[in-house]
């Protein structure tokens, strides 16, 4: 992981001095006296060869310090910080109810093939991984809110101010496609295990369906389903990025959209590196995961 | 002799290929859909009598009419005539992105599986960053570096999304340089590379037509939400994106549901269409990847 | 003990009664008759073979006899499967619910099973020392402590090195002997009156094939269950067993005591199997290949099932032979011996 962060950063920095204007001179605050830009342009070594200047960038994000907005002057550090858990609240409920739906509604269109209840889903699951997540969110707005008032129309409320109300349906929206992508893969890693000749052997020891369904055939089952899962979440990040549009979340991808319009790089580029850092986060945490259900990972 | 064999079993896939699509229902009525569609994108817009960026103030916000199938936006244009030629506009991105995302995907993906060793290792560090970032936001921050339109918009689609056509032309190579016949024609000579393709790469072809048709409507859906943004087509030109962007003010959203209503509803049909006969293909390919 | 009908004639020494079993499978619209109505019995403390090609229907029959079919396409047609519980109880384990406690009860307890691809037969993610441990939680109350000394004895008892050890393993982690080993451990775990044996060393290595026939040879000295043994390996069978069922295709050719059919073999698919297997010792010209043609699965065959590829066949083969009963319960389905055609051998 370690090393993909590094190259990620020389490629940010890449970008960084693609960019007009100076790059290191975006570490400046807007507030600095001359002399301090003084100082702050020795240490940056602005007139060092671009190893030195990346390395010293390298040395100020590590430090937290990520360089002050163009548009704004404040501290890109601060600005992304005070949007994060927004998105992390956003993200972090889709991927929830996703999980959640998913999985369940995949297990048991897997265990009840073929039947009403499997093609209905199955054809469901392909439309909703169709719809785009803005959509989605435009069209639960005007029944839900305008036509029928439950929900809030935009904005955000603090779980701990009472209400998760408000994160449901941006959350539902996100989540939709990868509550169909999960239904699929579930469903068709629990028909492959059913059918092993492991889940025959616990029958033939006497255990009862729901005990070998369960305690057998869910685990392993489970385990490519982890692996799709990686793959997939990064997606709800992408998704987010318009869920927060059209329910004017404060997060991090509406941050990110309106600093591209401004063309605000070291904005732009701090939400690009802590989204990498969160995607490879999450990856870590799924893999630990897959590595809790499956002995055989563990002894590689 | 050996090449015989492989035309049977070639001659087999395809009858079996086609025998699963004739029984799939869903990718017919896909497929049906898609060609509505195509149709409603190509002629559509020759059957009013407007033309995409007439603008006629008097006309402004009206609500469907004989005269106006689907009404009018704010600038008096007549919604059905962008609607539908919007369609040509998301088709174009979608398809042409595609084909560049294929491209660059098979041409490293051939050069990972086929060469290994270093070239491989680093190949496969990159294809591990690109899947930190989607394509989406990449293309989100790139474009404030690029005031770009179209033209920039798919060559930016088409290069993010090289992963899935490079792990499948990876793995076909890969698969291959163990096989013996490999060996000795590169004894023979490099010039036998070409003839690798046209052996290595018609094995490829399925699953990749396959992700090529889901890719499409990926591409489709990227391009609805950079519109959408304003980052993607931008005015005049119509794109399903950016009309239903004029749903994120409330007003719109709430009382002249013609105006967003249609292009979000175009580009969920055509991506559920091209997901269907997706599916089918699927299935077609390789009857146990869904069961 | 519950009595009821099938007490009244219920000899001794039996423990199981198949009657007239059927099972066909349906196959991508086409119905595949797999076992076209089988009779026999399972004797107290004796061991049975059941010996045929693939294809013969022995497998289908072992797994109806715990009714382990459905889920994969078979349906038992017609049959009963009479067996007799340790506390007296006579069951046909075909009425049963194959979801109910009933049957649950059975599987695992009274009945229990070795399957072919050690390897696969283990869950993966489990260590064995749990997958063992089931069949005690499922069958006793007995505590953690008292089933984790008794694991490590059965792991003993099946020459399983250093069980302390392997109790914690993975089936990954061991070799293809060693996981079906702690398979016939699982199966014996609840000591049940019937051990059946289907195909157990099929997938493995020849030198582990010895050794785990001899193993089940002890095992049925020790223990008090019988065995049932599959086996398409007429010579691997004849050491183990008491009495050989042979099958073709769904039907019994030939049936009785292994000795005996070894040395006066009555159907003309039991000479043959038996000239099939190469002798230590004896040279070998050339090995007895069976001609002709299998019929295909779904075929519909009006008389004896092996006429097709039969050297002794007559006209009268096209009609469903008779079971002729020899001296000494040695029994055989086939034309040869019945008395309307007039010519028998002894």
């Amino acid at each position: 992981m370690i090393p993909t962060l590094i190259l990620i950063s020389v490629i940010a920095f890449f970008l960084l001095n693609l960019a007009p204007g100076d790059p290191a001179s975006a570490m400046i605050s807007p507030d600095a006296s001359p002399a301090d830009i003084e100082v702050l342009r020795a240490r940056l070594g602005l007139d060092a060869p671009i190893h030195v200047r990346y390395w010293s960038w390298f040395q100020e994000v590590i430090r937290g310090e990520l360089g002050y907005s163009y548009t704004s002057g404040r501290p890109v550090a601060q600005i992304i910080r005070r949007r994060l858990p927004a998105t992390i609240q956003l993200v972090g409920s889709a991927l929830l109810i996703s999980t959640l739906f998913g999985i369940v509604l995949g297990v048991i269109s897997g265990l009840k093939r073929y039947t009403i209840f499997d093609n209905i889903f199955t054809v469901l699951g392909l439309v909703w991984i169709s719809i785009p997540e803005f959509f989605l969110g435009l069209i639960g707005i005007y029944f839900l809110s305008v036509q029928l008032n439950l929900f809030p129309i935009g904005g955000r409320i603090v779980i701990g101010e009472g209400r998760l109300l408000p994160t449901i349906l941006p959350a539902l929206s996100l989540g939709l496609p990868l509550i169909a992508a999960l239904m699929r893969y579930t469903r068709s890693s629990v028909i492959e295990v059913i059918n092993k000749d492991y889940v025959d052997t616990a029958f033939s020891k006497g255990g009862s369906p729901w005990y070998v369904y369960v305690v057998h055939a869910f685990r392993n089952a489970a385990i490519p389903v982890m692996i799709i899962l990686m793959f997939r979440m990064i997606r709800l990040f992408s998704g987010a990025v318009f869920v927060e549009e059209v329910f004017s979340w404060p997060g991090m991808g509406r941050l990110m959209v309106s600093a591209v319009e401004n063309r605000d790089y070291p904005v732009v580029l701090g939400v690009l590196l802590v989204i990498s850092i969160a995607v490879l986060l999450i990856s870590l945490l799924i893999d630990i995961f897959t590595a809790i259900l499956d002995p055989r990972v563990r002894y590689d | 002799m050996e090449s015989s064999q492989k035309e049977k079993s070639q001659k087999k896939f395809v009858s079996r290929f086609w025998q699963t699509i004739e029984k799939h229902t869903l990718a017919k009525i896909g497929l049906l859909i898609l060609v509505l569609i195509l149709f409603i994108s190509l002629i559509g817009p020759n059957l009013t009598p407007y033309t995409i960026d007439e603008i006629n103030l008097r006309a402004s916000y009206q609500s469907p009419s004989q005269e106006h199938w689907l009404g009018t936006d704010r600038l008096g244009r007549d919604v059905f005539t962008r609607v539908s030629y919007a369609g040509r506009i998301s088709l174009l991105v979608g398809v042409s992105g595609t084909f560049l995302s294929i491209f660059v995907g098979v041409f490293f993906g051939a050069i990972a599986g086929f060469f290994g060793g270093k070239i491989d290792s680093v190949l496969l560090k990159m294809q591990e960053i690109q899947m930190c970032f989607p394509p989406i936001i990449l293309v989100i921050a790139l474009m404030s570096f690029v005031r770009g339109g179209i033209f920039e918009l798919i060559i930016f689609l088409g290069l993010f999304n090289w992963v899935g056509a490079f792990r499948l032309a990876r793995g076909e190579f890969v698969s291959i340089r163990e096989e013996e016949y490999v060996e000795s024609a590169r004894i023979i000579g490099a010039s036998n590379l070409s003839i690798m393709f046209k052996h290595i790469l018609p094995n490829a072809l399925p699953p990749l037509v396959v992700s090529a048709t889901l890719q499409v409507a990926l591409l489709i859906l990227a391009e609805a939400g950079l519109s959408f943004l304003g980052l993607g087509v931008r005015p005049p030109i119509p794109s399903w994106g950016n009309m239903l962007s004029s749903a994120r003010q409330l007003e719109v959203l709430r009382t002249r549901y013609w105006l967003w209503i249609p292009p979000g509803a175009l580009i969920s049909l055509t991506v559920i269409a091209i997901n269907f006969l997706g599916d089918g293909l699927r299935d077609a390919v390789d009857p146990y990847s869904g069961i | 003990m519950p009595q009821n009908d099938y007490n009244s004639s219920w000899p001794d020494n039996l423990i199981m009664k198949v009657n007239d079993l059927e099972v066909n499978f349906r196959q991508a619209g086409k119905i595949i008759k797999a076992v076209r109505g089988i009779s026999f019995r399972v004797k107290k403390n004796l061991s049975l073979g059941i010996v045929g090609e693939s294809g013969s229907g022995k497998t289908v029959t072992v797994r109806s006899l715990m009714n382990l079919l459905p889920g994969r396409g078979g349906k038992v047609e017609k049959g009963e499967v009479l067996f007799k519980l340790s506390d007296g109880e006579i069951v046909d384990i075909l009425k049963l619910d194959p979801k109910g406690k009933k049957i649950q009860n059975i599987r695992g307890n009274e009945i229990s099973m070795v399957f072919q691809q050690p390897m696969s037969s283990l869950n993966p993610v489990y260590d064995i020392g749990m997958q063992i441990g089931e069949v005690f939680k499922f069958h006793s109350k007995k505590k953690k402590a008292e089933i984790n000394r008794e694991i490590i004895e059965l792991l003993n008892s099946v020459n399983l090195p250093k069980p302390e050890e392997r109790v914690h393993d993975y089936p990954f982690q061991l070799s293809g002997g060693m996981n079906q080993r702690a398979m016939i451990a699982m199966a014996l775990g609840a000591n049940p009156q019937l051990l059946i044996c289907d195909e157990p060393t099929t997938a493995l290595d020849v030198t582990v094939q010895d050794k785990i026939l001899f193993l089940l040879e002890r095992i049925k000295e020790k223990h008090e269950s019988s065995i049932l043994y599959i086996s398409h390996d007429l010579a691997v069978v004849s050491e183990l067993v008491d009495e050989i069922i042979v099958m073709y295709l769904g039907e019994i050719m030939e049936y009785g005591n292994v000795e005996v059919i070894f040395d006066n073999p009555l159907h003309p698919y039991t000479e043959l199997l038996l000239k099939s297997i190469p002798e230590l010792g004896r040279k070998q010209d050339k090995l007895e290949i069976i001609e002709g043609e299998i019929p295909s699965e779904d075929e519909v065959i009006p008389g004896c099932v092996f006429e097709s590829r039969c050297p002794k066949a007559m006209q009268i083969c096209k009609q469903p032979p008779p079971s002729i009963e020899k001296e000494n319960g040695h029994k055989v389905t086939c034309w040869l011996y019945s008395q309307e055609v007039g010519n028998n051998g002894k």
